[in-house]
């Protein structure tokens, strides 16, 4: 076990709110980049729709999804910690 | 195919026959109006199900010989055992008696009837209830027109009476040009075989006559002026014993297999009688002398004489039967085996896989899945598209203006053929189970029961909607077809979508799909609400079209939401789910404390719900 990853579990161990906070975005975090990605899949599959039901469908779905990516940007940022809390692996947004 | 044909067939081959004969036509009238009566007398009966007529009949055929002596007083009584054999049958088909019951009092009827011989010949007395059939009509009728059930059943029973009369009168109108030409001399045959064939003719004679007291008397002047022999008159009236059956076949043309089942025993016993009878003619014929003459009957007295003969052959024939009731129900039973509808029955349940949660909720699910799919088949159907029109690439709009009108669906029996076994087996399964301890199981069970609801409540829906859309998708006001088409056409649409997405990632839906459609449903509604307005507005259709539409469009959009509904908790995969991962993440954020709240987002806001007002909303 590396000397940061013992550090870590310590920070974690005393620090636990802010623990569960950096797993938080963590998860956060992935979810935006599977968001992302799956934007960019409906895009695709709109441009190569050409059925007008099916077309208004997609719309809404990419619709829905960039607003759950908003807001999860949103919410990213509300919970950005203070560059106090700020862990050294964890660069500032 | 055959099918198709047979019913043109028959009516036209009828119609030839009415054509060719006036007598075959006053005989085929005779039979329908016969069976209508029948039809109204069960009619009438089931009124009486579960009341005082059922508790009565319960009580006076709770045993063989209880039945047996109903049987006897109400023939004696009403001197028609042809009457009480088709009342009796109507009892069974309305289910207030029991086929071992029925049996009882036709055996029982077989003696009452033989009273009518005595009281003709012993005091010259003739009951004859078809002078009532006139006034039963009537009486019938007006009562059938009552408020109240009992008053309408009465109604129906006595109308059912007249019209039994009245065709039984047709019948024998229409046999009056055979019955002439009768003449029993020419078949004089003496031994077994005169006996088989006068049995044969006293049957013929009945069914033509349509009456045994009739063929008695035929027989009783045959006698008088010696064109037949004593005991060919015999097994005259042993053949009418069995051609009196016809009337009870007759009604049971239009009765159910219970109904069958006792006109079968009807003909099997009067069959027996009469063959024991025949067979015994001899010894038979000594007794009735020895008899006569113990109590003071004159030889040449034919009348009393065939009456006698007519009481000891039947009582021979029930005191021979009444041992064998119990296997004759049982034979008929396997004979004539009821028809049960073709339900469809659980694949993936059992006992079983109740026992194990994963197992068991992986059965539910492929069990609801296929009601499911019946469902789909029986919505599009019911709004006048073939499956092949919704799921594929088909133009439905191209198909919906194509159709001038839309046949109306059974929705209610393909229910109970499709459906409804499979959702009464889930229902049943989820109470079988327990899972205190899994709740991860007991939360999927207890939305798939859900599922299972939302189904079949859309089905139901379908149902109500499908008056209107079969009334105005047709020829008349064009906006109100246009606006039914529309709303057809929109289920039709979610319907494809739900199933393009389920096939397209091998049975799993993404959930932000079904948003997207919920979404759509709602929309739809605002437009269609608008519409509605501005056609009611512009007088296009009148304020109670419009009200129709309104409710229609109700059942319309809860048709929608239920599939939409059922589709997320069969084909959403929840621990995969992007959208659920969004609702879950959200959640989390709530618990998270200390959180930097600039601008907090409310706790009962998820990420996607601005879009989706109105519709409830599915994050579980």
């Amino acid at each position: 076990m590396g000397l940061n990853t013992l550090l870590d579990k310590l920070g974690d161990m005393l620090e636990p709110e802010a623990s569960k906070k950096k797993n938080y975005r963590k998860k956060l975090k992935k979810l935006l980049k599977d968001l992302k990605h799956k934007e960019n899949k409906l895009k695709e599959k709109l441009a190569s729709t050409e059925d007008e039901l099916k077309r208004n469908r997609l719309e809404k779905e990419l619709e829905i999804v960039h607003t759950q990516r908003k807001k999860g940007i949103k919410v990213l940022d509300e919970t950005k910690p203070d560059y106090s809390d700020q862990s050294p692996d964890e660069p500032p947004e | 195919m055959l099918r198709r044909i047979l019913l043109p067939t028959i009516l036209l081959i009828l119609g030839f026959g009415f054509w060719m004969s006036p007598d075959f036509k006053t005989i085929s009238a005779g039979v329908a109006i016969f069976l209508f009566g029948m039809l109204s007398l069960e009619e009438g009966f089931r009124a009486f199900t579960g009341g005082a007529l059922e508790r009565l009949l319960r009580h006076t055929t709770s045993s063989t010989y209880h039945s047996l002596g109903f049987g006897i007083i109400s023939t004696t009584i009403m001197q028609s055992s042809s009457l009480v054999s088709v009342i009796t049958i109507s009892f069974l088909s309305a289910g207030l008696i029991t086929l071992a019951a029925g049996i009882g009092i036709i055996f029982g009827a077989n003696l009452g009837t033989t009273t009518g011989a005595w009281l003709v010949a012993g005091f010259g007395l003739k009951v004859n209830i078809a002078s009532y059939a006139m006034p039963m009509l009537v009486f019938g009728v007006i009562m059938m027109f009552q408020p109240s059930k009992q008053l309408k059943g009465a109604g129906y029973i006595l109308s059912g009476l007249g019209f039994l009369f009245l065709g039984i009168h047709y019948m024998k109108e229409g046999f009056d040009a055979f019955s002439g030409n009768i003449d029993l001399s020419q078949f004089s045959v003496s031994g077994y075989p005169g006996l088989f064939l006068f049995a044969l003719i006293g049957i013929i004679a009945t069914v033509v006559m349509q009456s045994s007291h009739a063929t008695l008397v035929l027989i009783i002047t045959a006698l008088s002026v010696n064109q037949i022999s004593y005991e060919n008159a015999l097994a005259l009236a042993i053949g009418s014993n069995v051609g009196t059956t016809i009337t009870a076949i007759i009604g049971a043309m239009s009765a159910n297999e219970a109904g069958k089942r006792l006109a079968s025993a009807h003909l099997i016993f009067n069959l027996v009688t009469g063959i024991i009878a025949i067979a015994l003619i001899y010894q038979l014929m000594e007794f009735i002398d020895w008899f006569a003459k113990q109590v003071d009957i004159a030889d040449d007295d034919y009348s009393l004489k065939l009456a006698v003969f007519h009481t000891i052959f039947n009582l021979i024939g029930v005191l021979v039967m009444l041992p064998f009731i119990g296997k004759l129900v049982t034979t008929l039973e396997r004979v004539i085996p009821e028809k049960v509808p073709e339900v469809d029955q659980p694949k993936y349940l059992s006992d079983l896989s109740a026992d194990y949660p994963g197992t068991a909720v992986e059965a539910l699910r492929n069990e609801t899945i296929r009601i499911f799919d019946a469902a789909l088949r029986v919505i599009i159907n019911g709004l006048g598209f073939r499956k092949e029109d919704v799921m594929s690439d088909a133009d439905i709009e191209q198909v919906a203006s194509s159709q001038s009108r839309i046949h109306q669906l059974d929705i209610d029996a393909v229910y109970e053929r499709r459906i409804k076994g499979i959702y009464s087996a889930i229902i049943a399964f989820i109470s079988t189970t327990t899972f205190s301890r899994h709740d991860e199981h007991s939360a999927r069970i207890h939305w798939l029961r859900d599922a299972s609801m939302n189904i079949v409540e859309s089905v139901k829906d379908t149902k109500h909607l499908q008056k209107n859309l079969v009334r105005y998708v047709g020829p008349g006001n064009k906006d109100m077809k246009a606006a039914y088409n529309q709303i057809r056409m929109k289920i039709a649409y979610i319907i494809r979508e739900i199933d393009d997405l389920r096939n397209a990632e091998g049975g799993v839906i993404d959930m932000t799909s079904l948003e997207a459609l919920k979404q759509i449903v709602n929309e739809d509604r605002e437009k269609f609400n608008n519409s509605l307005s501005d056609l009611i507005g512009r007088g296009a259709i009148s304020p109670i079209m419009g009200s129709s539409l309104m409710n229609d469009s109700g059942y319309a959009i809860n048709i929608m939401s239920s599939l939409i509904q059922a589709a997320e908790t069969l084909y959403v995969a929840r621990d995969s789910d992007l959208t659920q991962t969004v609702h879950d993440i959200l959640d989390d954020y709530h618990d998270l404390d200390n959180v930097n709240t600039k601008n907090p987002v409310p706790q009962d806001e998820t990420l996607n719900t601005e879009h989706a007002d109105g519709l409830e909303h599915s994050a579980r």
